[in-house]
């Protein structure tokens, strides 16, 4: 009867531990990342968002015309000072949201057919170029005004003598400018994500200016997810995340997921000699029809 | 005195030294492949692509923790399984334990020394398959420090460096924390083992059952229902490979681990204790 009462014992006391391991493990967890309020920037910041305005039906179609005012609306709310869109279907589309806005926004859309990548700042000078034969990749230089400009970009590199040009030329061209790339990577083959994510990252390492590279990358080396669901070489994709990484600082880390389904694919890359993070985080609940990709916003502060 | 019978039990079964082997033999295979995938990445004989692989990162601990996460979550819980799933079913199925509960021994006694036996040997398996990996890759192919990078076995959202000695310590650390990510397959072993009169059906329903649970809480589609897998869990001790160990998060998912261990421990108990020995 002692020896019963003693198993009985064991066993409720293994059951208390259990309900207590849980109880408190449960206690500790960690909520997720908050998502991005639409609060104006904090003065002196330069607020970016990229945002794949695209919808999933029919394997991946351009943004819709019906959802031009929306898109519109959700761009004017967000207060942005430089937006990268990726899935635009053409000119009149850019030209739709740029009239919608108010108007005070100079815009740039990449040539090509189909998805095109495209470009809009609110304030200051922008002057961008499609990559020769590839609608979905833009290089741009963007002028902002002078107190959303990182100190180190209006100064004198090592050697430059300054009134001859010669620091202009060994700037690029970029002085005073934030020199920007807007990608949309391809979706179905890691070797073509790894050529245009490495050659943009390769581009931007060649000046010295305040870098931003943004866009779809398409790839999501995620903490605690099987990658191998949707790439064709996960590998590949982590080796392609890792390269850029090491040269600019990712915004938009433990954000949390931009895209269907829990994937964090779109990015906001800064050069971290020019910028400091403020905030950064995707914009929930603007998505409508088949659009599969939340807005992603970084709030960063010129280092002066 | 039971508990010496159990160590003699288990020698004699020769589990352990079959273990033993298959996981040197999987270190040796993973050796091989660590050896000629890093020649041909830092070799020239790669096809070019942008990388951030470089020769000082294929070094021994990468090769470490590499060969210990993939034993981790595949090889380790089927020795886990094995060792419990034949705990109690073997005496079953071969009717000794009529012989044991005519001795003056409580079933309750004989269940928690079969556990801690059980537990032991698990420890053990696990440190000394710890010890090994870092021993051959220390005399293969040479320590340095330890680089980690996202997406790389899924342990951190950005570049995490280690020196030699932090490193060191931090395999140290992983050994009980990996021992308690074990102890629940090792504690469901020992549940099904109750319930099941062989043990070939115990260890195999154990395997599949932990295999089931394991591709289930790696897939997306499951987002809802993988916080309450264990398996979702187990690999927790990845994160003590970071710079700054997020102390939370670890004591959050091993106090999570511990409570499905008390539970099939709690249940296989009640099943033991509450169970009529026929035949």
């Amino acid at each position: 009867m002692r020896t019963n009462w003693r198993g009985a014992w064991t066993e409720s006391l293994l059951f208390l531990a259990a309900a207590a391991s849980f109880l408190l493990g449960w206690s500790l967890t960690e909520p997720p990342p908050p998502t991005f309020g639409l609060e104006p920037p904090s003065e002196g910041a330069l607020r970016v968002v990229t945002w794949n305005v695209g919808g999933s039906a029919e394997g991946g179609r351009p943004l819709g015309d019906e959802l031009v005012a929306r898109v519109a609306s959700t761009l004017s709310e967000i207060q942005a000072d430089l937006i990268a869109l990726q899935e635009i279907r053409s000119e009149q589309q850019i030209s739709q949201l740029v009239q919608r806005m108010g108007g005070d926004w100079q815009a740039f859309l990449a040539s090509g057919e189909g998805s095109r990548v495209g470009m809009m700042v609110r304030r200051g000078d922008l002057r961008a170029r499609s990559w020769p034969g590839n609608s979905r990749f833009v290089l741009a230089s963007y002028r902002p005004p002078r107190h959303l400009l990182p100190k180190s970009a209006d100064s004198p590199v090592p050697g430059d003598s300054g009134a001859d040009g010669q620091g202009e030329r060994r700037r690029g061209g970029f002085r005073n400018s934030i020199l920007i790339a807007v990608l949309h990577a391809d979706a179905f083959s890691a070797e073509k994500r790894n050529q245009s994510i490495g050659a943009a990252a390769d581009l931007l390492q060649r000046f010295p200016a305040p870098r931003l590279l943004l866009g779809d990358l398409n790839i999501d080396p995620g903490l605690d997810k099987r990658q191998d669901l949707f790439s064709n070489d996960e590998h590949l994709d982590v080796e392609s995340y890792n390269y850029l990484a090491e040269r600019l600082q990712d915004a938009g880390q433990g954000g949390g997921s931009t895209a269907e389904p829990d994937r964090r694919l779109d990015y906001i890359f800064f050069s971290r000699e020019h910028f400091e993070l403020l905030e950064a985080g995707p914009l929930k609940g603007r998505r409508w029809g088949d659009m599969d990709h939340d807005p992603l916003i970084a709030d960063l502060r010129p280092r002066r | 005195m039971a508990v010496r019978l159990e160590l003699l039990k288990m020698g004699r079964s020769r589990r352990p030294w079959v273990a033993a082997s298959t996981l040197a033999l999987f270190l040796a295979l993973m050796l091989f492949g660590f050896y000629t995938y890093a020649q041909k990445e830092t070799g020239g004989q790669a096809e070019f692509r942008y990388t951030f692989e470089n020769a000082s990162y294929f070094n021994g601990l990468t090769f470490s923790l590499y060969a210990f996460y993939f034993g981790f979550v595949l090889i380790l819980p089927i020795f886990a399984a094995t060792e419990a799933g034949a705990q109690i079913a073997s005496e079953t199925h071969s009717r000794t334990i009529h012989l044991m509960l005519a001795r003056p021994l409580s079933r309750r006694r004989l269940f928690l020394t079969k556990s801690a036996v059980s537990l032991g040997y698990l420890f053990l398996l696990v440190g000394g398959f710890l010890a090994l990996s870092l021993l051959l890759g220390l005399v293969a192919v040479g320590w340095g420090d330890l680089n980690i990078y996202p997406g790389v076995l899924q342990m951190t959202s950005q570049h995490q460096s280690l020196p030699q000695s932090q490193a060191l310590a931090r395999f140290l650390l992983v050994w009980p924390a990996a021992t308690l990510g074990l102890l629940t397959t090792l504690s469901l072993a020992l549940l099904l083992s109750t319930w099941v009169g062989n043990p070939v059906n115990a260890v195999g329903s154990s395997v599949a059952v932990y295999l089931v649970l394991y591709v289930v809480s790696e897939i997306h589609f499951f987002e809802d229902l993988r916080p309450l897998l264990f398996t979702s869990h187990l690999a927790y001790w990845r994160a003590l490979f970071q710079e700054h160990i997020p102390w939370n998060q670890v004591v959050s998912e091993a106090l999570s681990l511990g409570g499905f261990a008390f539970l099939f421990l709690g249940l296989a108990l009640w099943r033991f204790r509450n169970r009529e020995e026929v035949g």
